[in-house]
């Protein structure tokens, strides 16, 4: 538990009573980890019970006669259309984000000083609790009758990612080294050439990880879709959500759609782990 | 450049014009690349604010076909004598307050118990990011299920060891704190994270020369640790701050705002008003006066943290170099 880096030398003899702490350190790390997790570890595990055990008090722990009729049931009660929304509307934004946004990054972290007056312009639109324009945004799409259509969501999901997205990405670019850039100047490359052939493939990590946050964030956004869309565009939160208000929830189904919409994030989150380290580093180190 | 101009003065002259062209040309890609970003934001950030500003000087009632009128500002002075305002102000504020710092206590704990592992150190991170992955009405309805008073697992374990479980969201005295709660639970991972950062960028030879020096686990962490992580604590407090305003969906899941208004925030009120009773006018209002206070609050922190940043006894040696980079370009 100490705050020092554990520096380990090479172990020629390690002790029996090294050997007994180093496991015991890993047994308690596991315990805290499950006892952290236990909410959702919860609803994994209502997944695989039929109806007839949801409501037993005490609760059993384990699913007594396991099924996967959850998932299938699910799927058809509102599931599927809220992944296929969502997975529509999270990943066009997302597009629609790094095109717009790689350009507008680039010449942020080429021609600006960091943190500068314009990038924190950018970055404090983020900071605006999305509440305070939805009112707005309400009465626009009436008017524009962009109300409870794909295309309204992805605009405002776009309108959403956009700031961070020019954040990373710039941040990522003022990473690699200009010398590239200038090779490519002197063996005469037009700017757009240089910014597609050169810079491009150095920064597709950026990219990737900029766009597999903004992913996230319109996978699991809500406020907007509850306020800008109807019966036409059902995005899985709002899936989840009118499932759990109108009806006595089916806890099994709404387990078995919310395991199935966080499955993938959580496979994604072990290689986001080291980018969102690496990105805050960056951020901080440069301040 | 042309090589056929002898004199030094002519290669000089035709050199700064071809670097003038060459400057004209950067400062119209700049303005190419920036622009369909730039006009993007601007209009999206500008449009509704317009609806917003018309509405919310207007006694619009969506559904209610009696004509608009101009109320002046008579929306802003119902919301500013309405004591649900003031109240929901409040309410956004202590959990806030109450909330961010102990997310950050706690996601000191955890990563200075994760900094101690070399081994699994990465695996064990990324388990402890996952609350911070999910959806918030994911996160929500599994603490529904969790703290059900039937059928949910944690009041089975607490009548289990002899204590009588509150009734969590629907009690009015126990919603704010199961809210908080929840928020802890979603968001510690982000603070962890962040110190986690922090504690890496630490140079090992620094905890080196303190042992050297004869300094004991606890003054290191005390005079040497605690010092190098306050700007990482800060970055974390003020983005957690400002996020805490936004909580919506556990609140939409877990209490609507009840019981009565005991949980009900800035953000819920607004949607309430605009969304429950269709009173765009005051909503629109209340949109507003949000919008001015965070402008003014997000400054106000921001200022304090850049004087902080200009002590002298920064923490951040990478900051000079960078900013001459950035400023020479």
């Amino acid at each position: 538990m100490s705050p020092i880096p554990a520096s380990h030398p090479p172990a020629d003899r390690a002790s029996f009573g090294e050997i007994l702490r180093e496991v015991l350190k890993h047994v308690v790390m596991v315990a805290l980890l499950l006892l952290f997790l236990c909410p959702l570890l919860w609803l994994l595990l209502t997944a695989f019970k039929p109806y007839a055990e949801l409501f037993n008090s005490p609760p059993s722990v384990l699913p007594v006669n396991g099924t996967l009729a959850n998932f299938t049931e699910g799927w058809t009660v509102g599931g599927g259309k809220g992944i296929g929304d969502s997975l529509i509307v999270a990943s066009l934004s997302t597009a629609i984000c790094l095109v717009l946004g790689f350009p507008a990054a680039y010449a942020l972290a080429r021609r600006f000083p960091p943190h500068g007056q314009l990038s924190f312009t950018i970055l404090s639109l983020r900071m605006m609790p999305p509440i305070v324009p939805v009112i707005g945004f309400y009465l626009l799409f009436q008017e524009l009758s962009l109300f409870d259509t794909y295309t309204g969501l992805i605009i405002i999901y776009t309108f959403m990612n956009l700031p961070l997205v020019i954040w990373l990405l710039s941040e990522f670019i003022r990473q690699i080294p200009k010398s590239y850039e200038e090779a490519a100047r002197i063996d005469g490359a037009p700017w757009y050439r240089l910014f597609w052939d050169v810079l491009l493939p150095l920064s597709a990590p950026g990219v990737l990880t900029a766009g597999i946050l903004s992913m996230i964030f319109a996978w699991n956004e809500f406020l907007f879709a509850l306020v800008l869309t109807g019966e036409n565009v059902i995005t899985l939160p709002k899936a989840l959500a009118s499932f759990f208000l109108f009806q006595q929830p089916n806890w099994g189904q709404l387990g078995a759609i919310g395991i199935a919409a966080v499955g993938p994030l959580l496979i994604i989150s072990y290689y986001m782990q080291r980018s969102l380290i690496r990105s805050f580093s960056i951020e901080l180190g440069g301040r | 450049m042309s090589t056929s101009a002898a004199t030094p003065n002519a290669v000089r002259s035709s050199r700064s014009a071809s670097q003038k062209r060459q400057q004209a040309q950067e400062k119209r890609a700049t303005l190419i690349l920036l622009a369909p970003a730039l006009l993007f934001l601007f209009l999206l950030s500008i449009w509704p604010v317009a609806y917003l500003l018309y509405a919310s000087f207007t006694s619009y009632q969506l559904a209610i076909p009696i004509p608009t009128e101009w109320v002046g500002l008579g929306n802003f002075e119902s919301i500013v004598t309405n004591p649900r305002f003031w109240s929901s102000l409040s309410i956004t504020l202590v959990f806030a307050l109450i909330a961010v710092p102990l997310q950050i206590l706690v996601g000191l704990g955890l990563a200075l118990l994760l900094n101690g592992y070399s081994r699994g150190r990465e695996i064990y991170t990324s388990l402890f990011l996952i609350p911070m992955m999910l959806a918030p009405i994911v996160v929500g309805f599994s603490w529904n299920l969790f703290l059900n008073p039937i059928y949910g697992p944690l009041n089975s374990v607490l009548r289990g060891v002899g204590i009588s479980p509150p009734a969590w969201a629907s009690s009015p005295e126990w919603a704010l704190p199961t809210l908080v709660l929840v928020d802890i639970w979603q968001w510690t991972p982000f603070v962890m994270i962040v110190l986690l950062a922090g504690l890496r960028s630490i140079p090992p030879r620094v905890f080196e020369a303190a042992k050297v020096d004869g300094s004991n686990r606890m003054q290191t962490f005390i005079h040497i640790v605690l010092p190098m992580l306050v700007p990482y604590m800060t970055v974390a407090f003020v983005l957690r701050f400002i996020d805490s305003f936004k909580v919506f969906d556990i609140i939409y899941i877990l209490t609507r705002g009840g019981p009565g208004t005991s949980t009900q925030n800035l953000a819920y009120y607004t949607y309430d008003l605009g969304f429950g009773r269709f009173e765009f006018g005051a909503a629109g209002a209340l949109s507003i006066i949000q919008l001015i206070l965070l402008t003014f609050g997000t400054m106000a922190i921001l200022a304090l943290v850049k004087r902080r940043d200009k002590a002298p006894a920064s923490a951040a040696p990478a900051a000079t170099p960078r900013l001459a980079e950035g400023s020479a370009a």
